[in-house]
């Protein structure tokens, strides 16, 4: 997995936000987080991708496969105000927002599955028979 | 929450949440929320991704809105982490309330990991008392 100056970057980010909300000052940097948060993660059997989509429908998000590499696109609406209705605050992101996952080789191409729980998505990239870890028994 | 005191709608650092389930050693963070106001009501949309239906507590408690919600663990024990940016294990936030929230009356609902609370204003239901004649 790849994790560019730019992810490097958002993380220093959230670090610093996260010392700011431990004092008491509640304040935010960033509240508005066009990247989904995402962690990555070798389950053995496979690799397993999870992002955090908030309000995003399932119809509003597209992943694509470009040999190694998943993108996971897509766009968060705002929720529409109704008659007569003001924003007092606004601090969640809409808009589009891409994320790219570079997987290594011995994934099993056409299992590769995806599934929007609770604002999260889970995508499973099964690993090929000859790539998962086999203990070998000793004659 | 009137005009003039839409900053009441205020928030500060969760820590002390009072009387909520605890899990100690868990991280906690501010969740984004985005806020509107009709003529009838309050309407708040929390970004929780990650959390199920049952491990949200909500409550009002001494004109505060307290939230509290836990992540469930996403990998398993024996996994190994390629990449993390996920570092909390659930969110919490307090919102102070203004006097004209009908405390009695709040609507939570969960979908697509947003949560929305609904409280409606009193003054509407003093409107009405007003009209018995």
């Amino acid at each position: 997995m790849m994790t560019s100056a730019f992810d490097e970057l958002l993380s220093l980010e959230r670090d610093i936000e996260d010392i700011l909300e431990s004092t008491h000052f509640p304040v935010r940097l960033v509240a508005a987080q066009r990247t989904p948060s995402m962690t990555v993660a070798d389950e053995k059997d496979a690799i397993v991708a999870t992002l955090d989509l908030p309000g995003v429908k399932k119809e509003d998000l597209k992943i694509e496969k470009n040999g190694n590499v998943l993108i996971v696109s897509g766009e968060r609406k705002r929720a529409t105000l109704p008659d007569k209705g003001s924003w007092l605050r606004n601090e969640t992101w809409s808009g589009s927002f891409s994320r790219t996952i570079e997987f290594p080789d011995g994934i099993n191409d056409n299992a590769i599955s995806a599934e929007l729980t609770n604002g999260v998505l889970r995508i499973v990239l099964p690993k090929a028979e000859a790539a998962k870890p086999r203990q070998i028994a000793i004659r | 929450m009137t005009a003039d005191n839409n900053k009441e709608l205020d928030t500060r650092n969760a820590q002390e949440i009072r009387n909520l389930p605890m899990k100690s050693d868990r991280q906690y963070r501010l969740p984004a929320t985005d806020v509107y106001e009709t003529p009838d009501a309050y309407v708040l949309m929390i970004d929780i991704p990650g959390v199920a239906k049952g491990d949200i507590a909500v409550r009002i408690e001494n004109g505060e809105l307290l939230v509290r919600a836990d992540i469930a663990p996403t990998q398993t024990p024996n996994a190994v982490v390629l990449h993390r940016e996920h570092v909390a294990d659930g969110y919490d936030r307090v919102f102070s309330l203004g006097n004209d929230v009908d405390t009695r009356a709040i609507d939570a609902q969960l979908e697509n990991g947003v949560l929305t609370i609904k409280l409606l204003k009193s003054e509407r239901i003093k409107a009405r008392e007003i009209t018995v004649r």
